[in-house]
């Protein structure tokens, strides 16, 4: 049950979506929203969706699971779709009954804000599917390499980073290990009103914080055992290195951005 | 005697459909009389915890059944909690499940969701109380001043207090000191005597288990590979190392004479028997020469 939560999931693999280098998936990341939001044109979303799917094809991830990932956001996208639906203001009316009047320019509005929150979920979730934690830190720590000279603690919050991202997973076996122990003691979590809820999550949260901080503390001990120092003078195991994967990943990009600036320029 | 506990063809996947698609269990069978002892050993990701979530119904069967007392557990699944206080399950370091302010407290949390009125979870405190040898000083403290051991046996007693005609432990005296491991196989003893109660502990130790279980199952990979008494098991003990378990002591040394052309009953598991097999060879011995 709780095992089946998506985020920061990452499938390992060895397809040329996983072995862009991090700092360039983490910039091409960034890029794709832009090309989201640049897409205007019914064959400028066809071409972001294609790009998409291309993506997904040869990393081999499955598309179901891509789908899944969707599933936590479908109310806010029927949420968006009706509201936009209802109050763009359109010359083309579809149907219309007392105060609510559909248009086809809000229909289509609809439509393009929906594929546009669809794309960015699925487009960011590739990331991490794609990219282990570890990699990820990494590659934030030296995209902000620059901010140290500003004094900024970078290295100290990637290892923050990364330290709670390996907890995640850690710290939801944990969860469902006291759950499991508190309901084989009859604890009950899901029936009764609200306020009876917020008191049976006392028996759990108790035993997860306790546990939290003697996880954090043990870590902190291992970390000084091992002269964990801080990020000053550090080397990497794996010095990250830009390749022909990254260039051959940016061409693709660029040249589906000038397709999608073309086609708005074009309007269609 | 009467069956008490069954499983049908029990199969378990977990996260059917993605990467991760595990079967844990595989249509295993299996039925446990009213009354006995039962050890379960296996080595990590056999399948043992897996399996004992299902006695319970924490876990769901993908597919086949479980029974108590005949009766399908699932039949009614509004009615599951009160499997969960007839069987009463005992997880690995259990100590991390305590959270009440007192010891006494906590232990009266499982008889509480019992829905006993205070009377009735006054008496289920001092009987379990009892049984794993918790003073009333100790009752009255935090259970956060107590040693590791002494935890373990507050989180052990929490559940005898809800009196499961089953009880079944996982691991109970993993990362125990042999005193502390000698008394919770001690008074887990007493609570079978005790009422005729059934108890399954779970292990991947075969020394711990073989010294109170009367049965002993081997799971490997999600099946039932060996069922039998001690005597009958660590007879095996070449399709258990195949396994990846390791033989108790004893028979370790009984079989290493036997190797060396020695005529030892290699199945004899406790010291005492161990020493009355190589006495009766020497008196062999002895009357030959």
């Amino acid at each position: 049950m709780l095992k089946d939560i998506t985020l920061g999931q990452f499938f390992p693999g060895q397809s040329a979506v996983h072995r862009v280098d991090p700092r360039f998936k983490i910039v091409y990341t960034l890029w794709f929203i832009v090309m989201v939001f640049t897409a205007s044109t019914p064959c400028g979303y066809a071409l972001v969706f294609l790009f998409l799917l291309y993506t997904v094809l040869i990393s081999k991830i499955s598309v179901k699971l891509i789908l899944k990932s969707l599933k936590p956001i479908l109310i806010f996208m029927i949420f968006t779709a009706v509201l936009n639906l209802l109050y763009a203001r359109g010359e083309t009316v579809l149907w219309s009954w007392k105060f609510i009047t559909i248009t086809q320019e809000g229909l289509l509005r609809a439509l393009y804000m929906v594929l546009r929150i669809m794309f960015l979920v699925a487009g960011t979730s590739m990331l991490t599917y794609t990219t282990s934690p570890t990699m990820l830190t990494d590659g934030v720590e030296r995209l902000f390499k620059p901010l140290a000279k500003l004094r900024f603690p970078v290295h100290e919050l990637a290892m923050m980073m990364t330290i709670a991202l390996r907890f995640i997973p850690i710290l939801i076996e944990e969860t469902d290990k006291i759950m499991s122990a508190q309901r084989a003691r009859g604890a009950d979590f899901e029936s009764g009103n609200l306020l009876r809820r917020a008191k049976a999550l006392v028996p759990l949260l108790v035993p997860l914080f306790v546990s939290a901080f003697r996880r954090a503390d043990e870590l902190a001990l291992a970390m000084e055992c091992r002269c964990y120092r801080g990020g000053e003078g550090r080397t990497k195991y794996r010095a990250m290195k830009a390749g022909g994967v990254d260039l051959a990943a940016g061409l693709v990009m660029l040249a589906i951005q000038v397709g999608i600036i073309l086609l708005g320029r074009f309007g269609i | 005697m009467s069956v008490i506990l069954q499983c049908e063809k029990l199969t378990h996947i977990y996260s059917p459909g993605t990467p991760f698609e595990f079967k844990a269990l595989d249509g295993l069978d299996l039925s446990v009389e009213k009354g006995s002892f039962t050890g379960i050993i296996g080595h990590t990701g056999s399948g043992k915890s897996t399996l004992i979530k299902h006695f319970n119904g924490l876990l769901k069967p993908t597919s086949g059944r479980v029974l108590l007392e005949g009766k399908d557990i699932w039949e009614e699944p509004k009615k599951i909690h009160s499997v969960r206080s007839r069987v009463g399950l005992v997880f690995q370091f259990p100590e991390y499940q305590i959270f009440e302010e007192t010891v006494e407290k906590d232990i009266a949390f499982g008889p509480k969701n019992m829905g006993l009125d205070e009377d009735g979870v006054r008496r289920a405190v001092e009987h379990a109380s009892e049984i794993t040898g918790i003073s009333s000083a100790m009752l009255k403290k935090s259970p956060f001043e107590l040693s590791g051991g002494e935890k373990r046996r507050v989180a052990i007693a929490g559940v005898i207090a809800m009196s499961p005609e089953v009880l079944i432990l996982d691991e109970p005296a993993a990362g125990l000191d042999p005193k502390g491991k000698d008394a919770i196989l001690d008074y887990i003893g007493r609570y079978h005597r005790e009422g005729g109660n059934t108890v399954m502990i779970v292990s991947h130790s075969m020394e711990d288990v073989s010294r109170v279980a009367e049965r002993i199952l081997v799971l490997d990979g999600g099946r039932m590979t060996i069922d039998g008494t001690p005597k009958e098991v660590f007879r095996m003990g070449e399709s258990l190392k195949k396994m990846g378990l390791e033989l108790p002591f004893v028979p370790r040394v009984l079989s290493r004479l036997a190797a060396m052309g020695i005529d030892v009953d290699t199945a004899e598991y406790t010291s005492e028997g161990a020493a009355r097999a190589l006495m009766s060879l020497k008196q062999r011995r002895d009357g030959n020469a």
